[in-house]
């Protein structure tokens, strides 16, 4: 990896705000470290999905600017896609291909060489259990297997920055188990991760940091440590936490 | 005391619900509410126009001349055509319903008898097949009520009655055919062959118009003029009733009604069986075996390209739908042809507005690309291309698929017509003009509002500039007419909208030169 880049913030958001019909993200300030696993948590309509989506270039912000290893996103949009993956709530991928012709079009569009492709494509289809459904059309497939696919399409061009929106969604436990140690294993190998989820569970074990957010603003932000001992009174679960600090936040409102 | 009501009326309603539902979606497709009440409001005053249209001349009523045996027999085999017609386009929709998933689950879980579902079904279906054929054909009906009296109103009736028929026959259609091929085919052989027999109906009703085709009737109606049959026999019911009988309208009410409830006693509990298998048959087609060592990674745009086409290829229902919509050009396209190169004179106004369904409908493979093809546009938003680039292979390979449909009935046209053949290579390049009108003006901007109620602004916007540059085209058509000048127009509207598309600078070169 380039040693300038490694410098710079996986992820910098400064003064995002996005409103729809209201205000959905106001004034959101972070930064994500380059190899972090980083939860961001919130309750439904908090602002999670759109901030993300706005991290990956769906959605224009209204203010504020988004940096993805330094590379402004709304410069130079292509070169911020270029490094990252989006895998949203819903599996997004073509009906009528297989998985194969799937991995092939990913790998086509973020220009990884055919060789690289194809061996990558191996390993993640025999670590997703995916080999014996690799030529059949996606359209018969149950979301758990849709997500499989659509997971193992944001990791074949190894991206640097994966952006994943309830990634355990529809997966059952044991392959739920395989998914967090195949993104535990992309973080060792440095890349960094963004997911949002409602498995607090998964956030207390997995995430380096937690933020989380309400109404659309980071109310949040450390170690599962740090959260604990400034809202949990130092003991309790993240789910503790969580409650207390959004009924808090509810209360204050 | 409330009464619970009987169940049949109960799946009647819900069965009209979402019918109304259905069609007020398509009406205001998430517009905000004064639009759609607008569109309503237009709805609304076309039906009152032609009601007071139809009032008015409610004292020319007379009645004409006793029908002649084959004038008789001329009625049936049109009613007979539209019965056809109307039969191969409710199949499509009764297939696109069988395999909806979700709801037969719903219903059949329910403790009612499968035959109420069944009846409601088809009651339902039965009368919904009416009005768009009575809305469309209302000119034409109306002009004869206005020019031969009122009792033309009975064309309304059969029509309804028909077009009744017609639903029925199509579940029928579709039980034979799920029973000989089975759930996982049904859908996609069902509407293959609806596609290629609306095609060949299309084209055999164009036959008229060749020399050997008008021979072809003459003999056929001197034939019948010799033959003086019984002008009260019972194949001529339907004839009769189009042309004011009632009691032949009952006969045709009751075969109706007789087909509803023979088809219920009989086949309620195959209909429950074909509903609950085709919702959820998702067939698993297996395409030829590769192993993941033998990824076909390509260059960038041939990755794009083989998407396209790929799931172009693989959809059945799209290819039925570009079927039929490529179908309909071609009597637009045979008339416009014989305006253009013969001596028969084509009004402008007809002219452009042939031309703007011509373009509207060889349009639509674009739009089936991005609308209905698309499963993940969230992907292409996130590929690091840019987006031009994407919806530049979607106008392609639609470009290419709608030149590969109107191409092959139209070399047969023009081996039958060289003429009517030219006109059909201009139509293609119409077509491929138009889809670059579509492109630019909607489909770019709409990609990412998919789903999404910004999207009807870039639709409205598209049509509208459609419309604009087929009626500008039109005119300069008709202007130029019997001139092989005629082609300017038209090779001038494939360049600026299909050579100068992919970039956004172009793409305002053009907006500005179409505004100017």
């Amino acid at each position: 990896m380039d040693a300038s880049l490694s410098q710079v913030d996986a992820l910098a958001i400064s003064g995002l705000r996005k409103a729809f019909d209201k205000p959905v993200v106001k004034d959101l300030t972070l930064q994500v470290r380059p190899g972090e696993l980083y939860a961001l948590l919130g309750s439904n309509g908090a602002g999670k999905t759109t901030t993300l989506r706005m991290v990956a270039g769906l959605i224009a912000p209204d203010a504020g600017s988004v940096h993805i290893f330094g590379i402004d996103c709304a410069q130079d949009p292509l070169a911020a896609r270029a490094v990252t993956a989006w895998v949203p709530d819903e599996p997004m991928i073509y009906d009528k291909l297989t998985p194969l012709e799937y991995m092939a079009l990913i790998a086509g569009l973020w220009s990884v060489k055919p060789a690289l492709a194809a061996q990558r494509t191996d390993e993640l289809f025999t670590t997703l259990g995916l080999n014996e459904v690799a030529n059949q059309r996606c359209e018969a497939f149950s979301r758990g297997m849709k997500q499989k696919v659509a997971l193992a399409g944001a990791l074949v061009h190894e991206p640097r920055l994966l952006l994943l929106d309830e990634p355990l969604t529809g997966l059952d436990a044991a392959m739920a188990r395989i998914v967090k140690d195949l993104l535990d294993a992309r973080v060792r190998g440095g890349a960094t991760i963004i997911l949002t989820t409602h498995i607090l569970e998964v956030a207390e074990r997995m995430a380096s940091r937690i933020g989380i957010l309400h109404h659309g603003e980071l109310v949040a932000e450390g170690t599962f440590s740090q959260l604990q001992a400034r809202f949990g009174g130092g003991k309790g679960s993240l789910e503790d936490v969580f409650v207390d600090l959004v009924t808090d936040t509810r209360s204050a409102a | 005391m409330n009464l619970p009501r009987p169940r049949l009326f109960l799946l009647l309603d819900h069965e009209f619900r979402l019918w109304r539902r259905r069609f007020s979606s398509v009406a205001d497709g998430n517009r905000p509410w004064y639009q759609s009440r607008f569109l309503m409001f237009l709805g609304v005053v076309y039906v009152a126009a032609q009601a007071g249209d139809f009032l008015l001349m409610w004292s020319t009523h007379a009645t004409g001349p006793e029908p002649t045996f084959p004038q008789l027999v001329g009625v049936d085999l049109l009613i007979a055509a539209f019965l056809v017609f109307v039969t191969i386009t409710e199949l499509s929709f009764v297939i696109a319903r069988a395999y909806t998933r979700g709801e037969a689950d719903l219903l059949y879980a329910a403790p009612i008898p499968p035959h109420l579902i069944f009846a409601s079904r088809l009651i339902r279906g039965a009368l919904g097949a009416a009005p768009t054929w009575l809305l469309l054909l209302s000119p034409v009906v109306n002009g004869y009520i206005v020019f031969d009296g009122i009792r033309y109103v009975s064309i309304y009736v059969t029509i309804f009655l028909v077009s009744g028929l017609a639903h029925i026959i199509a579940n029928l259609l579709l039980l034979g055919m799920y029973r000989v091929l089975g759930p996982r085919h049904t859908k996609s052989i069902g509407n293959f062959m609806a596609g290629v027999a609306l095609l060949s109906f299309i084209f055999a009703s164009q036959f008229a118009r060749f020399p050997w085709g008008l021979r072809f009737v003459e003999r056929l109606d001197n034939a019948l003029t010799a033959f003086a049959g019984n002008v009260q026999g019972w194949p001529l019911a339907p004839a009769r009733a189009l042309l004011g009988s009632f009691p032949d309208m009952i006969i045709l009410a009751t075969l109706g009604m007789a087909l509803v409830g023979i088809a219920v006693l009989l086949f309620s509990n195959a209909y429950e069986r074909m509903m609950l298998d085709c919702g959820q048959a998702h067939g698993e087609h297996v395409q030829p075996g590769r192993t993941s060592r033998q990824l076909p990674v390509l260059g960038l745009r041939l990755t794009l390209l083989r998407k396209e086409f790929a799931a172009m290829r693989r959809n059945p229902t799209l290819w039925v739908q570009l079927l039929s919509s490529t179908a309909y050009v071609i009597p637009a396209g045979m008339s416009l042809g014989r305006s253009m190169f013969s001596g028969d004179y084509l009004d402008p106004a007809i002219m452009a507005g042939m031309l703007a369904f011509m373009s509207v409908t060889t349009s639509s493979p674009v739009m089936q690309l991005v609308f209905l093809n698309e499963n993940a546009p969230e992907l292409m938003a996130t590929a690091p291309i840019p987006r031009s680039f994407d919806l530049g292979c979607k106008w392609q390979i639609s470009a290419l698929f709608t030149l590969g449909f109107l191409c092959a009935p139209l070399a047969l046209v023009a081996w039958l017509s060289p003429l009517a053949g030219l006109a059909g290579l201009l139509f293609c390049i119409v077509g491929i003009a138009c889809h670059a009108i579509v492109y630019i003006s909607f489909v770019d901007q709409a990609v990412p509002y998919r789903n999404s109620k910004k999207m009807h602004l870039p639709l409205g916007a598209g049509l509208l500039t459609i419309l604009l540059a087929v009626t500008l085209g039109g005119l300069a058509f008709t202007t130029l007419r019997h001139s092989w000048f005629a082609l300017v127009p038209l090779l001038v509207l494939l360049v600026m909208f299909g050579a100068l598309v992919p970039t956004p600078a172009r793409r305002r070169l053009v907006m500005g030169v179409l505004s100017a």
